[in-house]
């Protein structure tokens, strides 16, 4: 029971990325012109200069950068239904969930609690930041 | 096989095979669903098994990345969009970027390879097939009762629905929640923390 006609836009997106990308790489590939020396083969042509090898251990501060990416992408995720809910409210619009409003959750109550979420992430962010988290030498 | 032709055989295979799913799609009563089915299972069975058959841990975790994508896909085919996103952020963003750094991080040889051992293989063929085995009793027997027909999935409100739950019902573990990304975040700086000299 899907609406399709919600989905056209992104559908139609998905094919023109998909059909782009692939005649792009087909097209370099068959009709791009191929010379290689020791300086087009380096990662970055006309770019820095790689010291040593990609694969190796690299330093256990880069996973640090994983994990506070992973808590800001979790909290993404929960600021979602919150916005679809605060739209349909701030525009006065939320007639299928009745009482809503009457019940005290007004659009000050629903920017306060998620207000307070944001506050407690963005607190722990200035603490590491304070701490010295980020400085790398 | 030179790579020009190695190239043209993989565009052709891929457009035999859409061409196919189109095919088939219209024969059924709802051809775009049918047809973007077999899309999202089709990429979703050849990333599984691209998974399982590549000896290279990185182009693993590449095609991982297409699996869960594909999952994704079939999320919002059902109407499940919140779950879809999910799907998208958590799994095809942040695990398999923390797949990567595992490897990153981990990686002692240059080029880091499965090899199994044959009884490394055994075991997990059968486990797979425990596993299929289990998916299948539980698909045929369970009771699927008939949707009522007119009834569509409003999409937004299922959303709708849950940040509503979150904000009122579950007010006190929605905040709970930021209390508890907020101890992972000094977890985390605590266990990669400079040493100090």
């Amino acid at each position: 029971m899907l609406a399709v006609a919600e989905f056209a836009p992104v559908a139609i997106l998905l094919a023109a990325l998909v059909l782009i990308a692939g005649a792009i790489l087909a097209a370099s590939h068959l009709i791009g012109p191929r010379r290689s020396g020791p300086v087009k083969d380096i990662p970055y042509e006309s770019g820095v200069d790689p010291i040593g090898d990609a694969r190796r251990r690299f330093n256990v501060r880069f996973y640090l950068v994983a994990v506070l990416f992973l808590v800001f992408d979790v909290e993404i995720i929960f600021l979602y239904p919150w916005a679809v809910l605060f739209l349909k409210v701030a525009q006065g619009s939320i007639a299928d969930v009745a009482g809503f409003e009457s019940l005290g959750y007004g659009p000050g109550f629903l920017a306060a609690s998620v207000g307070f979420f944001f506050f407690l992430l963005a607190a722990g962010f200035v603490y590491e930041w304070r701490k010295g988290v980020f400085q790398w030498d | 096989m030179s790579e020009r032709i190695r190239l043209a055989l993989i565009g052709l295979a891929v457009l035999v095979a859409v061409t196919l799913m189109g095919l088939a799609a219209l024969l059924s009563s709802r051809p775009l669903e049918a047809f973007a089915f077999s899309v999202f299972a089709g990429a979703l069975v050849t990333s599984a098994l691209a998974i399982v058959l590549t000896r290279d841990i990185v182009r693993s975790a590449m095609w991982l990345m297409g699996a869960l994508s594909s999952a994704a896909g079939l999320y919002f085919l059902l109407g499940a969009n919140f779950l879809g996103v999910v799907q998208l952020i958590v799994y095809a963003g942040g695990i398999l970027v923390l797949i990567v750094f595992g490897v990153m991080l981990t990686g002692r040889s240059p080029f880091l390879r499965f090899d199994p051992r044959p009884a490394e293989t055994a075991l997990a063929a059968l486990v797979g097939v425990l596993l299929f085995a289990a998916f299948s009793a539980v698909l045929l027997g369970s009771a699927w009762p008939p949707l009522p027909g007119a009834v569509p999935v409003r999409q937004a409100a299922t959303v709708r629905e849950i940040g509503r739950a979150l904000l009122t019902d579950y007010l006190l573990p929605f905040e709970v929640v930021s209390v508890l990304l907020l101890a992972v975040m000094i977890g985390a700086a605590y266990l990669a923390r400079p040493v100090r000299r």
